[in-house]
């Protein structure tokens, strides 16, 4: 669990873009962990099937979140977590504008020391995808920067 | 090496996948090429703009305490843990089996009351329990 719980916190920041609700939803993760271990069959290593148990216990909350929120379009808000921790505004409001997946992978591989195969199994892609995405992230922040 | 290849080798190793020998020649390239060494320059400062500015993220000091609480909460009742009602249930049987024997002749008033007192100190231990649960969380 110590090895996994910053990681899944991140993950859930990442995809929730709130750390009170990411840190709500680690914690259901885990609980889920802890009532599926009796099923784990050990197919699979013990980080994929808690990232998978992660992604999607995340995904499903950020729909439920989205879809009890009324939409709200306001172009000059803040950017989101955990960018908006950041002290680079003009740089966080960038990565913002980025597409849901290139935000994502982006963040990640920075929040996770620019690990590429962490940030694969955390999001189970193959690392040539992830790869892909990070190319194309910086180039929209390069272009946007030059904006 | 052409300038697709040169910037793609770039991306690349910034995402920490390229040996140092693999980047002498975008190095080559780059020395005679102004348009990728502008990229590249782009690029390289981008990469250290967002390792700086990566922020902090950490969990809250409580958040392995509540886990536990929730953990608790979650906890699927063993056989053990229902030893009390178990006992309860079967006390009351044995009682109204008793009263039964003995005075036969009241059979029914003694079923009914019986079932009565069994299910209102059924409820008050329930009650009792749940709040000593609370007291102690």
């Amino acid at each position: 669990m110590n090895r996994y719980e910053g990681k899944v916190f991140r993950m859930a920041l990442v995809i929730l873009k709130d750390p009170a609700r990411a840190e709500e939803v680690t914690q259901d993760i885990f609980l889920k962990l802890w009532q599926a271990l009796p099923d784990y069959d050990g197919r699979a290593s013990p980080g994929t099937w808690l990232y998978t148990i992660a992604r999607n216990t995340c995904l499903s909350a950020s729909r439920s979140d989205s879809y009890r929120k009324t939409v709200s379009i306001d172009v000059t808000a803040e950017p989101a977590a955990p960018w908006a921790q950041s002290g680079d505004m003009e740089l966080a409001q960038c990565i913002d504008r980025l597409p849901e997946i290139q935000r994502t992978v982006i963040t990640l591989f920075y929040l996770e020391e620019k690990c590429v195969d962490e940030v694969a199994r955390m999001l189970g892609m193959p690392e040539g995808t992830v790869k892909s995405h990070l190319h194309r992230a910086r180039l929209a922040l390069a272009g946007m920067m030059k904006e | 090496m052409n300038c697709e290849e040169s910037r793609q080798t770039l991306l690349n190793a910034l995402a920490g996948s390229i040996s140092a020998e693999r980047q002498l020649p975008v190095e080559n390239h780059l020395s005679t090429c102004e348009d990728c060494r502008g990229f590249a320059e782009v690029q390289r400062m981008l990469d250290v703009r967002l390792t700086a500015a990566v922020p902090l993220v950490s969990l809250s000091p409580r958040f392995r305490s509540s886990l536990r609480e929730k953990c608790r909460h979650q906890a699927i009742p063993g056989w053990s843990e229902s030893l009390p009602d178990i006992a309860h249930l079967i006390g009351c049987a044995l009682a109204i089996v008793l009263l039964l024997l003995v005075m036969p002749q009241y059979s029914r008033t003694v079923l009914l009351a019986g079932s009565g007192f069994t299910a209102v100190t059924y409820f008050f231990q329930a009650v009792l329990r749940s709040s000593l649960e609370r007291r102690e969380a």
